[in-house]
C-alpha cells in the first residue's frame, strides 16, 4: 500500500516537473525579492525587516499559486483524458489514488518552497540580515498553510469543475485568514441561525492566523512557544479530515 | 465456471440534476464462461463501453447486478487478474515505454529484475522494444495501442477486456492484436472484447452477443446462430454480415440460445 502511494505520487511529481506555472511562479519570486532589496531605501532602518516582510508574502503567494493551478488539476486531468481508467483497473484504491496525488503535491511544493526560500534567504543574508531560526519557522508554518490549502482545492477537485474549484478553495484560503474575526462577529450576532452558522463556520475553514508570524517577525518580537509543534498538529488533523471528505466524494464518482 | 455474470445489469446515465438522460444498457444477462473469447458486437453507440466499464467497477449499476469471479467488480482482489484495455489507449504521454510498464508494475507490486524482465518480455510481444524509449506521445495510433495491449499483457491476467481493440488500425496492426488474443486463448485466458466490426469476430469468437440500443438481441456461439431456422433445409449458412444487419433490423431474438 505504502509502496503503491509512493509510486502514484512519484508519477505525478514528474508529471507536474513539465508544468511552466511552476517555473513562472518562482521567477516572478524572484524578482519580487529582487526588487524588494532595491526599493528597501523607503525604509530607511528597517531595511532587512521591510525585505523580510515582502520575501514571506511573495512565497507564501507564489507557493499559493503552484498549489492551487496544479492540485487543482490533477484529478480532473486525470478522469478527461482518461488516463484514470488503466490506473484504477490496476490494485489501487481510491483512497491510495488520492494520498498518491495529495503527497504528489505536497514534494512538489515542497521543492519550488524550498528553491523560493533558498533565494530569499540568499538575498537577505547577502543584503546583511542574519537568518535567525525564527525566520526558518515563519518559513516551515508557511509550507504548513499551503499543505492545508492543496488538500482543500484536491477535495474540491474531485467534485466541482475547476473554475469553480478555484473561486471556492481561494475563498476558504482568505477566510482562513479571517477566523477570528468571523468568530467575533458570530458572537455577536442577534439571530441563533446566523450566530451559529457563523460560529461553526469559523471552525469548519482552516484557521490559518494560526500559521501567520510575519508580522512578529518583522518587529522583532519572539515566537510564541511551541507553535511549530501546534500548527504541526492542526495541520495533520486538518488535513487528515479533509482527505477523508475527499476520499467519501470521490468512492462514489463514476470515472 | 463463469467468470463474468450480469443480473438485469441496467445502466442509465444521469445528468447534472440527477434526471434520467440516456439509458445506455437495460436489463443486460449475460455469461462469461472461463477460457473463452467473447465478442461484444454492436453498432456505435449500442451500449458496449458502458457495459464493459459496469464490470470493470468504473462506472456502477442504476439496478441489476454484475460479478466478476464471484466477487463484485470493484474488489481489489480482482484488479490484478483483469487487464483493460480501453477504447483508445490512455496513458501518461510523457513517460516512454519502458517507464510506462514499470510504473504499472510497481502498482502490482513488482520489483527489480521480475519488474524488469517482465517489462521486457512484454515490450517483446507486441513490438515495442525498439522505441522503449520514446514518449508515448510521439507514438502513432498504432504503437498507442500496443501499447494499451501491452499494459493489459503485464498482469499476466486470467481475464483480458478489450474495448474495441483494433479500432483504427491498418489490416496489419488489427491482424497482430488479432493473433495476440488467440494466443491469449491458447494460453487459457478468458478474453472479451467488444468490437462494431463483424469480421473482426468472425475467426475469433467462440461465442457473441449483440447489442443493440442497449439491449442484447442475440447470443450464442457463432456456429449455432448462423444456422437460420426457416433455411436449415437448404444447409446454406448465412453470410454473417448478412446476419448482422438481419438481426438488428428485425431486433429478432426468436434464436436466441444460450
Ligand atoms: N458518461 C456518459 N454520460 C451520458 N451518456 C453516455 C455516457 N457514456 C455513454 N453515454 C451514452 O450511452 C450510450 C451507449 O454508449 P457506449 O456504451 O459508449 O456505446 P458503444 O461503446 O457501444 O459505442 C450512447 O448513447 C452514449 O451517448
Ligand atoms: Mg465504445
Amino acid at each position: 500500500m505504502i509502496q503503491r502511494i509512493f509510486t502514484l505520487s512519484l508519477i505525478t511529481i514528474k508529471e507536474s516537473i513539465n508544468k511552466k506555472v511552476i517555473y513562472l511562479s518562482i521567477f516572478f519570486a524572484l524578482i519580487i525579492i529582487l526588487v524588494s532589496r532595491i526599493f528597501t531605501s523607503i525604509t530607511p532602518g528597517a531595511e532587512i525587516a521591510f525585505m523580510t516582510d515582502i520575501g514571506l508574502v511573495t512565497i507564501s503567494f507564489f507557493g499559493g499559486m503552484i498549489a492551487l493551478f496544479l492540485a487543482s488539476d490533477f484529478i480532473p486531468d486525470e478522469i478527461r483524458k482518461r488516463t484514470i481508467y488503466t490506473v484504477l483497473t490496476y490494485p489501487v484504491r481510491r483512497f491510495e489514488f488520492i494520498l498518491g496525488k495529495f503527497l504528489g503535491i505536497s514534494g512538489v511544493v515542497l521543492l519550488s518552497h524550498s528553491l523560493m526560500s533558498l533565494i530569499f534567504l540568499a538575498v537577505l543574508s547577502l543584503s546583511g540580515g542574519a537568518i535567525k531560526g525564527d525566520l526558518m519557522i515563519a518559513l516551515a508554518l508557511i509550507y504548513g498553510t499551503l499543505l492545508i490549502f492543496s488538500s482543500i482545492v484536491i477535495m474540491g477537485s474531485t467534485f466541482l469543475s475547476p473554475l469553480i474549484n478555484i473561486v471556492f478553495s481561494l475563498f476558504f484560503y482568505l477566510l482562513g485568514h479571517l477566523v477570528t474575526y468571523i468568530r467575533h462577529l458570530g458572537e455577536r450576532m442577534e439571530g441563533a441561525f446566523i450566530k451559529f452558522f457563523l460560529i461553526f463556520f469559523s471552525y469548519i475553514v482552516p484557521d490559518l492566523e494560526r500559521f501567520e508570524v510575519k508580522d512578529k517577525l518583522v518587529v522583532g518580537s519572539a515566537l510564541p512557544i511551541g507553535i511549530t509543534g501546534s500548527c504541526f498538529l492542526y495541520a495533520m488533523v486538518y488535513i487528515v479530515c479533509v482527505m477523508m471528505l475527499t476520499y467519501v466524494a470521490f468512492n462514489e464518482r463514476e470515472v | 465456471m463463469s467468470i463474468i455474470k450480469t443480473e438485469n445489469l441496467t445502466k442509465v446515465y444521469k445528468d447534472f440534476w440527477g434526471r434520467p438522460k440516456t439509458r445506455a444498457l437495460s436489463e443486460l444477462n449475460l455469461e462469461i464462461h472461463k477460457g473463452e473469447i467473447f465478442g461484444l458486437l454492436g453498432p456505435n453507440g449500442s451500449g458496449k463501453t458502458t457495459a464493459l466499464k459496469l464490470m470493470l467497477g468504473l462506472i456502477f449499476p442504476t439496478t441489476g447486478k454484475v460479478s466478476v469471479m464471484g466477487k463484485p467488480p470493484r474488489d481489489i482482489s480482482l484488479k490484478s487478474k483483469i487487464g483493460f484495455m480501453p477504447e483508445e489507449s490512455y496513458l501518461y504521454r510523457f513517460l516512454n515505454a519502458s517507464e510506462t510498464l514499470c510504473f504499472y508494475g510497481q502498482l502490482l507490486g513488482l520489483k527489480g529484475k521480475e519488474l524488469n524482465n517482465r517489462v521486457d518480455r512484454v515490450l517483446n510481444i507486441v513490438g515495442l522494444d525498439r522505441v522503449r524509449t520514446q514518449p508515448l506521445r510521439e507514438y502513432s495510433k498504432g504503437m498507442s495501442r500496443r501499447m494499451g495491449l501491452a499494459q493489459v499483457l503485464l498482469k499476466e491476467p486470467e481475464l483480458c477486456v478489450l474495448d474495441e481493440p483494433t479500432i483504427g488500425l491498418d489490416p496489419i496492426g488489427a491482424g497482430e492484436i488479432k493473433d495476440i488474443i488467440q494466443q491469449l486463448k491458447k494460453e487459457g485466458t478468458t478474453v472479451l472484447f467488444s468490437t462494431h466490426l463483424l469480421s473482426e469476430a468472425e475467426p475469433l469468437c467462440d461465442r457473441i452477443g449483440i447489442l443493440y440500443e442497449g439491449r442484447l438481441i442475440t447470443m450464442g456461439a457463432l456456429t449455432d446462430l448462423l444456422e437460420v431456422k426457416d433455411e436449415v433445409e437448404v444447409k446454406v449458412r448465412e453470410k454473417l454480415e448478412e446476419f448482422y444487419i438481419r438481426t438488428i433490423k428485425n431486433r429478432d431474438t426468436s434464436h436466441f440460445s444460450k
